[in-house]
């Protein structure tokens, strides 16, 4: 089994290093203190033959320990700025955030709790301490696990939905009838990026890397004639690589088997259940309970959406897949069950 | 002037709360179609497993102490 070490993961070691060493310090602190203090008065008799070897392993783990924690803040500030070279922060002013219900219960509960813990220490009372604890827990809790910012369902349908009818009506009146391909890195001057062709007519045999990468800017494109579009679930394949913290080109088929499932129903809780499994140059995936299960229904009524390009969701596993096996990828079969809570999606790799 | 607490009390805090949190962010799974409860339950969790690990390092600590005591 391949073992995979995340950035964030790293980073928590090497913050986990740094309150060691400066924790190390403290217990250094105490441990002079013991010798020099306490132990006089069990007898201890000072000699510049013990002293000097002691004062030298003494500095010598200072230092050695100072060593420690420097480097492992210097490497925590590499990552950090690895990562803000790739995602560079805004530098526009953001505006002040308002002090809302939650956090206001929030901050309220974490006072409170402050305040009690002092006024135990004050009167040594252990109700008053357990009291404190669990207001300041909870309070910093409460605080910590605070909802980001959520869309209702209805409004993400509303919004996308629209844009899926025009490109199916863009692809229909212009009469490309091939079927959409969605095209790996090796297709493309921008690696990170997703594009997905569609032949003017059947059967047109796929161009070459070098045929795309010269059209690449424009949207019709003539040899062999057809159309390069952004999918519609380009975007959300960048979020997947952006909260996977990783780029689908460096990552093969069993990672997206392994790690797929997990990103969308724990990290981004997109759906209840999602199994992928490929078998020689066919994946299926198969998602329960998707936010998006309405627009599949929706995006089945569009003939060229619902069975070549997806919706965004079969879109953006295209993209994944063309992006991790380097090979192009076509939504063979799509299928909703009757309830319509369960999507099946069969792609081919050619 | 100390604080009120010992050790074992503190243990014990930690007891009762690892095991709040754990069945909260297991009940609060979107493995259960829980989609739609508007906290981070993936920090939730985090937080679960952080405070179950400071209470299992007080037992580990108390193990310890049983087994060097004289």
């Amino acid at each position: 089994m391949k073992f995979t070490f995340g950035r964030k993961a790293f980073q928590s070691i090497l913050l986990i290093g740094v309150a060691a060493g400066v924790i190390s310090f403290m217990f250094l602190g105490l441990l002079d203190r013991l010798v020099h203090k306490d132990l006089y008065s069990y007898g201890l008799q000072f000699s510049y033959e013990w002293a000097n070897r002691y004062w030298t392993y003494m500095r010598l783990a200072v230092v050695c320990i100072g060593v420690f924690v420097a480097a492992n803040c210097a490497a925590l500030f590499y990552l950090y700025r690895a990562r803000t070279r790739y995602y560079p922060i805004e530098t526009r002013p953001k505006p002040k955030p308002k002090l809302g219900l939650p956090k206001f219960v929030s901050l309220t509960l974490f006072c409170a709790g402050v305040v009690a813990l002092t006024v135990s220490i004050l009167f040594s009372s252990s109700i008053l301490a357990f009291i404190g604890l669990g207001l300041t827990f909870w309070g910093a809790v409460l605080l910590y696990i605070k909802a980001e910012k959520y869309i209702g369902k209805a409004l993400l349908d509303s919004a996308v939905f629209p844009s899926l009818v025009t490109l199916n009506q863009v692809i229909a009146e212009l009469g490309f009838k091939g079927e959409a391909v969605y095209l790996p890195p090796k297709y493309l001057r921008d690696f990170e990026s997703s594009k997905v062709f569609i032949a003017k007519r059947e059967r047109t045999e796929l161009p070459t890397p070098k045929q795309i990468q010269e059209q690449e800017e424009r949207m019709y494109i003539a040899h062999p004639e057809g159309i390069l579009l952004t999918p519609p679930g380009a975007d959300l394949t960048k979020l997947f690589e952006k909260t996977l913290d990783t780029s689908f080109t460096k990552v093969d088929l069993q990672y997206l088997e392994r790690d797929m499932p997990r990103l969308l129903v724990e990290e981004l809780e997109i759906a209840e259940n999602v199994e992928i499994e490929a078998k020689k140059n066919i994946v299926y995936a198969k998602i329960v309970n998707s936010i998006y299960k309405n627009m599949h229904a929706k995006a089945e009524t569009l003939p060229k959406i619902g069975i070549s390009l997806g919706c965004p969701i079969c879109s953006a596993l295209a993209c994944a897949i063309a992006k991790a096996t380097g090979k192009p990828v076509i939504i063979e079969r799509y299928q909703t069950s009757e309830d319509g809570q369960t999507l099946t999606i069969e792609y081919r790799l050619l | 002037m100390s604080f009120p607490l010992s050790f074992w009390d503190i243990s014990l805090w930690l007891a009762i709360t690892a095991v709040i949190l754990l069945v909260t962010s297991e009940l609060l799974s979107p493995y259960y179609g829980k989609t739609e409860i508007r906290i981070s339950k993936k920090r939730l969790r985090n937080v679960a497993f952080a405070v179950s690990i400071l209470f299992l390092t007080t037992i580990v600590m108390r193990i310890i102490g049983v087994i060097i005591a004289p």
